[in-house]
């Protein structure tokens, strides 16, 4: 199984990050990565600590791609000219550092992953490797999206936004210039509504907290961090909570946790 | 999928263009052929020709073009977009209302947004002064139109090390 990947900037450090990412997690099935450039026209080969080849020239380059990588960059500028050369086309294509959440482009697939920090791995490799080869035995089942092509911050962003008001009702966040209304009684009715576990499940769109550690999983959280996210809501949501100056809130450790495995 | 708010991803997107197409791929080029041109390590005379027009057209469109990013960070940016977008739209509309106003207010106070916005907005001034001293750029000796695009270049970097940097102050990565 060949590759190559399409970008122009060959300062880029993601550079050596993405050759030490597929050669690294190489299989015997799997041969070739190469570096496009110069709109499309410059080719070399990639070893897995990103180093490059000579120049290829017309012969040595490949007909058929299995899989083609390109930067969302150089998308626009590239991808025509790389049409014209690989005589057979390729199988599946991905793009890089595509912000959000847009509409694919010309059959490419976004990688919703951050490249810097890197963040394949080589499950990522094996669910695109196994995607390319469901596609190529033409089943009539659509090949499973790689993970990596899925967004996973959700419910990660949700329950973030649901602890800050929690946390604000109980007088546990400042938020700038925001106070505290002046009708108690609406203050009240909010700051109970919070100690709902409905509340929660209203805004995370899930039945149970069952559901959401479930839903996390699938989103790729580790199944212990995910079990730890339900234990920190319950643990707000159930008191006597936890006592003493030094013991932060459960909520307040949630966050935590949410900011680092958004990252 | 998850909904990201496409305000966010907008703004990203157009971040994203600015700092790696139009400023790094673009202007960078243009200003480092200039001072290859000035220097006489490369012939090209319409280039030349046209060298004291050129560079402050680009410049300018490209400073306007970041200020309005700017500009409209907060618009953008807001956090509270999320409660806009599923699964946090399907909360009851007052609780949307006061968590909008306490996760902006939040976000506001948490990143700096202000004075973020102020380094953008200096580092755009110093570009423009820069861009000021090139105004009798035509009477200017070899060694004084190269010391200003140089100056020049130094401001564009730092400017484009701030719009590097915005990329950080999106409420939750995209």
């Amino acid at each position: 199984m060949n590759a190559a990947l399409v970008i122009n900037d060959l300062d880029d450090p993601r550079i050596k990050n993405i050759a030490d990412w597929w050669c690294g997690s190489v299989n015997e099935s799997c041969s070739d990565l190469f570096l496009v450039s110069g709109s499309g026209t410059n080719w070399c080969t990639l070893d897995g600590n990103g180093n490059q080849s000579r120049p290829l020239n017309l012969e040595g380059r490949p007909v058929f791609l299995d899989c083609v990588f390109v930067h969302g960059s150089d998308f626009d500028g590239s991808i025509q000219s790389l049409k014209k050369q690989i005589s057979s086309g390729w199988r599946a294509g991905f793009i890089f550092n595509g912000p959000g959440n847009p509409p694919c482009k010309d059959g490419f697939i976004r990688i919703l992953r951050s490249t810097a920090p890197f963040a394949l791995t080589l499950r990522h490799y094996e669910e695109i490797v196994g995607f390319i080869n469901q596609k190529s035995r033409g089943v009539e089942q659509p090949a499973p999206l790689p993970s990596c092509c899925q967004e996973r911050a959700k419910h990660l962003v949700a329950l973030d936004i649901l602890a800050q008001g929690f946390l604000f009702t109980h007088g546990l966040l400042e938020a700038g210039d925001v106070s505290r209304t002046s009708d108690e009684k609406l203050w009240n009715r909010r700051l109970k509504k919070t100690e709902e576990m409905d509340w929660w499940l209203r805004g995370l769109k899930v039945e149970s907290m069952d559901m959401l550690k479930a839903e996390l999983v699938q989103d790729e959280v580790a199944e212990a961090n995910a079990k730890n996210v339900v234990k920190l809501v319950e643990a707000a949501l159930k008191p006597p909570l936890p006592s003493g100056k030094n013991t932060p809130h459960p909520l307040k450790i949630l966050r935590e946790e949410i900011a680092g495995l958004l990252q | 999928m998850t909904d990201v708010p496409s305000t966010i991803v907008e703004w990203e997107r157009n971040r994203a263009r600015l700092s790696h197409d139009q400023l790094k791929n673009e202007f960078v080029p243009l200003l480092s052929k200039s001072i290859r041109i000035v220097e006489g390590r490369v012939h090209d005379d319409v280039f030349e020709s046209t060298l004291a027009e050129r560079v402050p057209e680009v410049c300018g469109v490209l400073c306007n073009s970041v200020l309005a990013l700017v500009d409209g960070m907060v618009a953008s940016l807001t956090p509270a977009a999320y409660l806009g977008v599923a699964p946090l739209n399907n909360l009851d509309p007052d609780s949307r209302r006061w968590l909008s106003e306490v996760i902006e207010a939040t976000w506001l106070e948490n990143m700096c947004i202000e004075r973020i916005r102020d380094d953008v907005r200096d580092a755009v001034d110093g570009v423009k002064r820069q861009l000021r001293a090139l105004d009798r750029f035509s009477h200017m000796s070899k060694e004084e139109k190269l010391a200003s695009l140089n100056q020049l270049l130094v401001s564009v970097r730092e400017l484009g090390f701030n719009l590097g940097t915005l990329k950080n102050v999106m409420p939750y990565p995209i």
